[in-house]
């Protein structure tokens, strides 16, 4: 144990042999948080059949040119998700980075919970990323691609992300900011808003560059998005045929960006909002 | 022999301590030509997964000084900085221009904190007491003097005892990716510092929270100051780029620029700042604050001093979005927005303040009324907060494009200002304009 602390990571066959990868790799990031060693790099290419759970403060890194397929519907998620005895505010799973050292790929579906000061860099990920009741969220340099509705979906109570300079294709949403939207339990002690976003410099392909919703109870606001490249809608903001009061939408500028000739949609009224 | 991509610091360990040690592996590092060091989490010395440092590290040129995973300190009892360059902590030194360091990189792997610990009871009204040291410059996490090439990238500052970043007379420099963790228990816990003489700057995405204002640049000819500006610098700071603040400043400013005593602030571009702070925590005083009549120790700023300011994409709840609070020109702010608890959209404090080709443009002033404690807001005459409030100032400024709450003044001038407005749409202003007869309002 003292070798691996003073290497300062652990890989998945560090753990014994005769093990499938998903245990190696669920062990590793088990062993790595127990002993605090913090650190798991992943320097071969894994077959996941199982939901891999990643514990805070831990960095999972992935050399250059490995890939990682998951056959779960969902291939990573912090540790707490789905666990109803930490949906409360002062048991938010933190610090997670997923970086890349190069160019590793991510098949499947990633999924945040009641997160906070995550990290995301340098991926390419066949799949798509939600976030529900996360916050100080950085994703930058990665491509994310989904088969899905959206690559990116933040649900209800996300605040506080910083998203540059990445590529994402969805068949409907590029990058999807839905209030409305709900998966994992209530986190109580947070709000259930979406706002501060920051959104730029991004390459977005799918029919909606952007989608924001809210609902009755939960706006959207204070967010920032700009210089984007897209094939389609710039920006929708509100479902359709919704009748929500614009204090739902508010606080948000969308500049910069190149779509077809429906550069922004607005099925909603929105306040003191900014398209340039 | 090969040379080393880097120095462990784990390979030099000196019974000492932990600063010892990691002097050791930059001693070593230089020698083997690799000039770089890797902190690693785990401190062999001690079996920790800690550093706990009584001195600085010392940087020298060239080099590169690599933390991974690690949480590093003060250590109780410290007076000294936690990263410097070599002998920035000695004034005499630094002052010579042949002692500027070059191409310095602090970079982070993982979550790397750099920590204050616990704090040393020395603070700005402390100095020279009790014993204490006579500076504040030993406080800080990181401080650089007289550096030209730096980068800094991705570190979680917590519980500084003073100003986190401090620099002054270093150019070409970038910061990315720092998170800051203040709580606002004793004064002046600031997260970023430019003081005179820095030029050509990159800031991006700073985050967290400061127990004073998140960035500030001061170019002022206090006696500190001018202790350590090298002979012959301009104490000008210009060319700063700043992108992507989002955090709460504990009753402070998200920016503040700030020059007196001769020293000019121009070039400052600063593209989106989001207020993190929320309803329960302390609000900002001011969004961006440019200036101020106090702090000169030579002369104050004059018409020209603080110039070519661009301010876009800003959010925030402070109590005030903008204030202009001395001399200013050829600045333009451009999608202002304000929430919340923000009372006054665009003002200043000053006596005198001159303002020449300011303009302002898309913003949007949102602002709540006091309510009773039933919950009902109060009647429109109690209305409060301006939308422009520019009391005894001259100059002109344009605004256009501008949609506001409800609010008690529209604009209030006074002085001999000129303000052009230009579609501004409100909800409802109870006083319009307020003007007096030396001033002009156009209000189409």
């Amino acid at each position: 144990m003292e070798e691996l602390r003073i290497r300062g990571y652990v890989t998945p066959d560090d753990i014994e042999a005769g093990r499938s990868d998903t245990e190696k790799l669920q062990k590793a990031l088990y062993l790595s948080a127990g002993e605090d060693i913090g650190k798991v790099i992943v320097d071969r290419d894994l077959v996941i059949e199982e939901t891999v759970k990643i514990p805070a403060g831990t960095e999972l890194k992935f050399l250059d040119g490995v890939t990682v397929t998951g056959t779960a519907p969902v291939l990573f998620e912090n540790e707490i998700c789905g666990n109803a005895e930490k949906a409360s505010w002062s048991f938010e799973d933190k610090w997670i980075y997923i970086i890349s050292e190069g160019k590793a790929s991510l098949n499947g579906n990633i999924r945040f919970w009641h997160a906070g000061n995550l990290v995301i860099e340098d991926m390419e990920i066949n799949g798509s990323v939600s976030f529900e009741f996360c916050r100080e969220v950085r994703m930058e340099r990665n491509t994310v691609r989904s088969d899905g509705d959206a690559a990116v979906v933040l649900m209800r109570g996300c605040n506080n992300f910083i998203v540059q300079y990445n590529r994402f294709e969805a068949e409907k949403n590029a990058f999807a900011a839905d209030a409305s939207l709900c998966d994992d339990r209530y986190v109580m002690g947070k709000d259930t808003d979406i706002h501060e976003l920051i959104i730029r410099e991004n390459e977005m392909q799918a029919q909606t560059a952007l989608f924001i919703g809210a609902s009755e109870e939960s706006g959207v606001f204070n967010v920032q998005y700009d210089h984007t490249k897209t094939c389609g809608t710039g920006i929708v903001i509100g479902h359709e045929n919704e009748t929500l009061d614009k204090k739902r939408y508010f606080n948000i500028s969308a500049t910069e960006f190149t779509g077809t000739e429906n550069e922004k949609l607005l099925n909603n009224p929105v306040r003191h909002c900014y398209f340039g | 022999m090969q040379m080393e991509k880097y120095i462990n610091a784990n390979d030099t360990i000196c019974t000492e301590g932990d600063h010892e040690t990691i002097r050791a592996a930059i001693r070593r590092a230089c020698e083997d030509g690799c000039r770089a060091v890797k902190i690693p989490r785990y401190n062999k010395r001690t079996g920790e997964n800690r550093w706990s440092l009584m001195h600085a590290i010392e940087l020298p040129h060239d080099f590169t000084l690599l933390l991974d995973n690690c949480y590093m300190e003060q250590a109780k009892g410290s007076y000294e900085n936690l990263i410097m360059n070599e002998h920035a902590d000695d004034p005499e030194w630094v002052r010579d221009p042949e002692h500027c360091v070059k191409n310095i990189k602090v970079i982070g792997e993982g979550h790397v904190i750099l920590s204050g610990g616990e704090h040393n009871h020395l603070l700005e009204k402390t100095v020279r007491h009790y014993h204490l040291p006579d500076s504040m410059y030993v406080q800080c996490i990181l401080q650089f003097m007289n550096v030209d090439g730096l980068e800094v990238r991705n570190l979680h500052l917590k519980d500084q005892r003073w100003w986190a970043i401090v620099h002054e007379c270093v150019c070409n420099a970038v910061y990315k990716n720092i998170y800051f963790e203040a709580i606002p228990h004793v004064p002046n816990l600031d997260g970023f510092d430019l003081r005179i003489g820095c030029h050509d700057f990159l800031l991006e995405n700073f985050t967290g929270r400061t127990g004073d204002d998140v960035v500030a640049f001061t170019a002022l000819n206090g006696k500190n100051e001018m202790a350590r500006k090298v002979a012959g610098h301009s104490g000008d700071i210009h060319d700063v780029k700043v992108r992507n603040i989002k955090a709460a400043s504990h009753n402070c400013n998200l920016i503040r620029l700030l020059n007196h005593d001769g020293n000019r602030e121009y070039n400052i571009d600063i593209d989106t700042v989001m207020d993190s702070s929320d309803r329960n925590s302390f609000q900002p005083r001011l969004g961006i604050g440019i200036g101020s009549p106090f702090y000169f120790h030579d002369q104050p700023g004059k018409p020209g001093d603080t110039a070519k300011i661009t301010v876009k994409n800003v959010y925030t709840r402070a109590t005030s979005a903008v204030r202009l609070a001395h001399v200013c020109a050829d600045a333009e702010f451009s999608n202002i927005h304000s929430f919340g608890q923000c009372r006054n959209f665009f003002d200043t404090v000053s006596d005198g303040m001159v303002l020449e080709n300011v303009t302002l443009s898309h913003l949007y002033f949102g602002t709540e009324q006091p309510k009773y404690p039933h919950g009902e807001t109060v009647e429109r005459e109690k209305y409060k907060g301006y939308f422009v409030n520019l009391p005894n100032v001259k100059g002109d400024m344009s605004i256009s494009h501008a949609e506001t709450d409800p609010v008690g003044t529209g604009v209030s001038v006074s002085g001999g200002v000129r303000v052009h407005l230009e579609d501004i749409r409100s909800e409802d202003i109870v006083n319009r304009i307020v003007c007096d007869e030396t001033s002009e309002v156009v209000w189409e």
